[in-house]
């Protein structure tokens, strides 16, 4: 009898119970790191891994060109952790009047090729440009800039500059510095910003990824130094089994995007983002030494993302 | 084995109870006295949806079916998605976030009126009401008309409309109805009813409680205590549901007066999967459902062949998610930062239809009808934050009946204040030729673009969707055909029923791309058509009903026009009712074919979905103890174990998400229902 009770009183009682914890793992040889993007990822956050330490970082929104500072250097990338885009107007003067419908767009690609920026080769062109600067941090539009550059040589870049509607029409001489990979300019105040560290490793930010040719989407991952670093990316092995022996056959990219964005993947349905723990990364640096890598969290303690935490070993 | 136990025990402590007053039964349960009266009710039904005035079923110009408490017991069913899903010619999916959709003549559940006593059921997400969230057990019976009811009832009633009348009884009743399903289901509910001065006075109330499912979990009789792991994340999510109902019944002379309250409230946990690699954290969603329906519905009928109807009703619908991060290590959470985690949506709508019936003489009446609604609806991704829409719309129709000829026309015409309402005309035949009826129907039908179509805002910096202010409404055309033959032998009838439809819809709302954002659209249109054939029959203990049905779907989607063939889908439905003395069985088999479909992207590339056919198997044992007082039913619920079906997705994008299967059912289950009535 006391068991048709007790099915009576789970008819009506019946009810969440709770959870009993798990048990938290314990702390093992890796190095651990979390990374400060912010929930609207504005920072950019360069990285050495060597020295487990976080190098410099930046509002995304602090620049909007780099140009190549080397002696015979030439080449200028937007900065696409702001979705900048740029127009090349052909058979037009500077000054002529324009409509942004007409705009046929073109957009930094995300492997960091110099042969595929949105600029180009502008020498020996009569061509200019309209720079579409993109997204202040809060996502309003920045809004456009026309930019011809007038010179380039061993020591410098001549640029002009000029408001969509011709105002504020301005030349600007840019000098290299042979010492930096790129100097970083601003169309904020026309001014050079210290935005790359001398050496790093990875670089923590948006990025504008073409899905396809005129489909540009802006996501949030690592780029790493196309200078120094390779990566190869692995989805066979088990993280805790990557050692020197089974890396000798791996095929390491110097693409700046194998790490990208794609370590997480992000549920429509419920809005949730989750880490690919299955995919790891194994990077070779400057200094020939090589590290394993994969990322454990896009979230911080608080639930908000744009907090990358990965753990990483060097083999 | 513990099922079995739990089966016996249940069984045996029914039938240990003694001691009711017989006169107090409640009528319903005469329907298993014994098997002629059973087959009398099926004739006698009365249909109230759409219709002039109470109609029994083979009088309605439409194509009508209802199922009443005695098929809802006997096939042990709780909630308006089993009822469907075990329904011919009725497509039910499911997602685990949004609830249960179901289609009807090929046509989505957006396009699927529910109503609660007339009341429309508001609260549609993706466009459509979730079913499973209507409880059955307080339900005298649900009418399903199939194709459009616009004229009557307004926007959605396009592919068809249900509608659900609650249970009243005149007499002194008790009524407590327990469930329990071993998928963790435990329902229960009651339902009182009282005889007062003119009228009666009704309360049902009942909570229903599930647990949650998973392929492979163990079966338990009572919920327990859970480790934080990764079987904590159920693919069927837990939930709690709260309903009560009150309902004063009011007769005076010629004036009949109906007041309902009706309230419900869902709370679903979504406990997400362990975050990899080390699964020491997840994150939690909460969806929190509220739903409050006030009507009151007046009548009053003048022996000089004029009649009033008036039924109005205030209805509001809540939805609260939010969402957590837990450690899964203290079980401490805390509401996530970003502010679109956690939202409340809230719709209100005022809704007041009243009508004139003249019967100018026996073979002419006609009804002349104002309808009257006020519709709001707020959230974060609403423009502004709040916005609303009313609709003026009168509607007339008259029904002439002429020697075995039954004529209905019918229009309806309608001004909003947020678009131009279309002119809806539609006329509905009954012609009988000997033992033959023919029944033909041409409706119009339309969707009005909803809140959220026309002033979504949902900007950031890779999203820029908005609503579109100068959106037109679905339009539909409906055409039905249908043939009944019955054949009348001493011992047994049969009834053949040969029915076809058309639909076609423009100017569909659909998400597109539009220069450099994206909004809803009216493109593309879409055609459906279907062929039914049913056969039911009685010989002597023995009902049977089967059906065989094909519908074909056709997309015509713009601006890339891609035109493609129908993609035409089969159904197969078997029901087999034996009765004997107190006792029945019902076996029912539904077989619903695969199934494709094409859709846009909002970057305007196709989508292709192929969703491969099932099979639903079901057995009830339904037993009357105590001069049908008591009511005990065991049912072996899909016993050929669907769960999830195997769904071929294919799109293009940035969030390409391609789900290799979708819910469908919970696999084999054993459920027992035990009803006590005093």
């Amino acid at each position: 009898m006391k068991i048709k009770y007790y099915i009576v009183l789970s008819l009506i009682l019946a009810c969440d119970l709770g959870e009993i914890p798990v048990d938290p793992r314990p702390s093992g040889l890796l190095t651990t790191a979390t990374i400060e993007m912010m929930e609207n990822y504005q920072m950019q956050v360069y990285f050495d891994l060597y020295n487990n330490n976080l190098i410099s970082e930046n509002v995304r929104t602090d620049w909007d060109l780099a140009f190549e500072s080397s002696s015979n250097g030439w080449r200028i990338n937007i900065n696409s952790s702001k979705f900048m885009q740029v127009w090349e107007v052909d058979n037009q003067s500077f000054n002529s009047p324009l409509s942004l419908s007409n705009a046929i767009w073109r957009w930094d690609h995300q492997s960091g090729s110099p042969d595929s920026t949105a600029v180009g080769d502008y020498r020996n062109k009569e061509s200019f440009y309209v720079i579409d600067r993109g997204y202040d941090n809060d996502n309003s539009q920045i809004g456009y800039k026309k930019l011809n550059v007038e010179s380039v040589n061993s020591d410098s870049y001549m640029i002009r500059l000029a408001n969509i509607e011709n105002s504020v029409d301005t030349i600007i001489k840019i000098p290299k510095n042979l010492a930096d990979e790129k100097i970083y300019f601003s169309f904020n105040d026309y001014s050079i910003k210290n935005i790359e560290p001398n050496y790093w490793d990875l670089l923590f930010t948006t990025y504008t990824h073409l899905f396809s040719s005129d489909f540009p989407y802006l996501v949030s991952g690592v780029l790493t130094n196309k200078e120094y670093v390779k990566v190869f990316r692995d989805t066979t092995y088990n993280f805790d089994d990557i050692n020197l022996d089974v890396i000798t056959n791996f095929n390491f990219s110097s693409d700046q995007n194998i790490i990208g964005y794609d370590w997480k993947s992000y549920d429509l349905n419920t809005g949730i983002f989750s880490i690919n723990s299955s995919i790891n990364y194994i990077i070779e640096t400057n200094s020939q030494k090589y590290f394993k890598l994969r990322f454990l969290d896009f979230y911080n303690e608080n639930g908000a993302k744009g907090y990358p935490k990965f753990e990483y070993k060097q083999l | 084995m513990r099922v079995f136990l739990f089966a016996l025990i249940t069984t045996f402590n029914i039938t240990s109870i003694q001691g009711f007053n017989n006169h107090e039964c409640f009528l319903i349960t005469q329907f298993y006295n014994s098997d002629t009266i059973a087959k009398q009710v099926e004739i006698n039904q009365v249909i109230i949806t759409g219709q002039h005035e109470h109609k029994k079923i083979d009088e309605v110009v439409q194509n009508v079916k209802i199922i009443d408490r005695k098929i809802i017991d006997e096939k042990n069913l709780t909630n308006l998605r089993e009822l469907l899903l075990n329904e011919a010619g009725m497509r039910v999916t499911q997602d685990n976030a949004l609830g249960t959709n179901v289609s009807m003549q090929g046509i989505s559940g957006q396009n699927v009126k529910i109503l609660l006593d007339g009341s429309p059921v508001i609260g549609r997400l993706n466009g459509y009401v979730d079913i499973s969230q209507i409880s059955l057990s307080d339900i005298e019976k649900v009418e399903i008309i199939e194709g459009p009811l616009s004229v009557e009832y307004g926007t959605d009633a396009l592919a068809g409309t249900i509608n659900l009348i609650s249970r009243t009884s005149n007499k002194n009743l008790r009524s407590f109805n327990s469930y329990y399903e071993s998928v963790g289901r435990y329902d229960l509910s009651v339902f009182i009813s009282e005889k007062v001065k003119n009228g009666s006075l009704s309360i049902s109330s009942g909570r229903n409680y599930f647990d949650g499912w998973n392929k492979n979990e163990p079966l338990s009789i009572v919920p327990t205590e859970t480790l934080a792991d990764s079987s904590r994340n159920k693919s069927w999510k837990p939930k709690e549901q709260l309903f009560f109902k009150i309902q004063q019944n009011y007769k005076l002379n010629n004036i009949n007066i109906i007041n309902r309250f009706n309230s419900f409230y869902e709370n679903i946990v979504d406990r997400g999967f362990p975050r990899m690699p080390y699964q020491e954290s997840a994150f939690d969603q909460n969806y929190i459902t509220k739903r409050k329906i006030y009507s009151s519905n007046l009548t009053w009928n003048n022996k000089s062949n004029l009649s009033l109807k008036s039924h109005n009703s205030y209805s509001t619908y809540e939805r609260n998610k939010t969402k957590k991060y837990i450690d899964l290590t203290t079980l401490e959470s805390l509401l996530t930062e970003n502010p679109s985690d956690q939202d409340t949506t809230t719709l209100k709508l005022i809704k007041s239809t009243n009508e004139i019936l003249y019967k100018i003489c026996p073979e002419l009446n006609m009804r002349l009808g104002y309808d009257f609604v006020f519709e709001m609806t707020s959230g974060k991704r609403i423009l502004s934050n709040k916005k609303s829409q009313s609709e003026h719309a009168l509607f007339f129709s008259s029904e002439i009946k002429l020697k075995n000829h039954i004529i209905q026309p019918a229009i309806r015409a309608a001004h909003n204040t947020n678009y131009d309402a279309p002119l809806i005309p539609s006329i509905n035949t009954k012609f009988s030729l000997g033992d033959y009826i023919i029944r033909k129907s041409i409706s119009k039908g339309f969707r009005s673009p909803s809140l959220k179509e026309l002033y979504l805002e949902f900007v950031d910096i890779n999203h820029n969707i908005t609503g579109n202010t100068e959106l037109k409404s679905e339009e539909s055309l409906n055409y039905q055909f249908s043939i009944t033959r019955i054949f009348e032998k001493s011992d047994h009838e049969i009834n053949l029923k040969i029915s076809s439809y058309f639909n076609k819809i423009n100017d569909l709302i659909t998400l597109a791309s539009v220069d450099d954002f994206y909004t809803y659209v009216n493109i593309g249109k879409f055609q459906s058509i279907g062929l039914s054939s049913t056969l039911k029959t009685n010989y002597e203990k023995i009902d049977l009903e089967f059906n065989y049905s094909l519908s074909g779907r056709n997309s015509f989607l713009s601006p890339i026009n891609i035109e493609n063939k129908y993609n035409i889908s089969h159904n197969l439905y078997t029901s087999v009712h034996y009765y004997h003395q107190n006792n029945s069985i019902n076996l029912l088999f539904n077989r619903i074919g695969k199934h494709q479909s094409y859709y846009l992207n909002p970057d305007n590339s196709l989508s292709t979905n192929n969703v491969k056919g099932y099979s639903i198997l079901d057995i009830n044992f339904s037993k009357n103890m105590i001069e049908n007082k008591i009511k005990v039913i065991l049912s072996l619920k899909n016993i050929l174990n669907i769960d999830n079906i195997e769904f071929n997705g294919q799109s293009s994008g940035a969030h390409q998400s391609r789900i290799s299967s979708i819910s469908v059912g919970y696999g084999r289950s054993f459920a027992i229902t035990c009803k006590v009535d005093l």
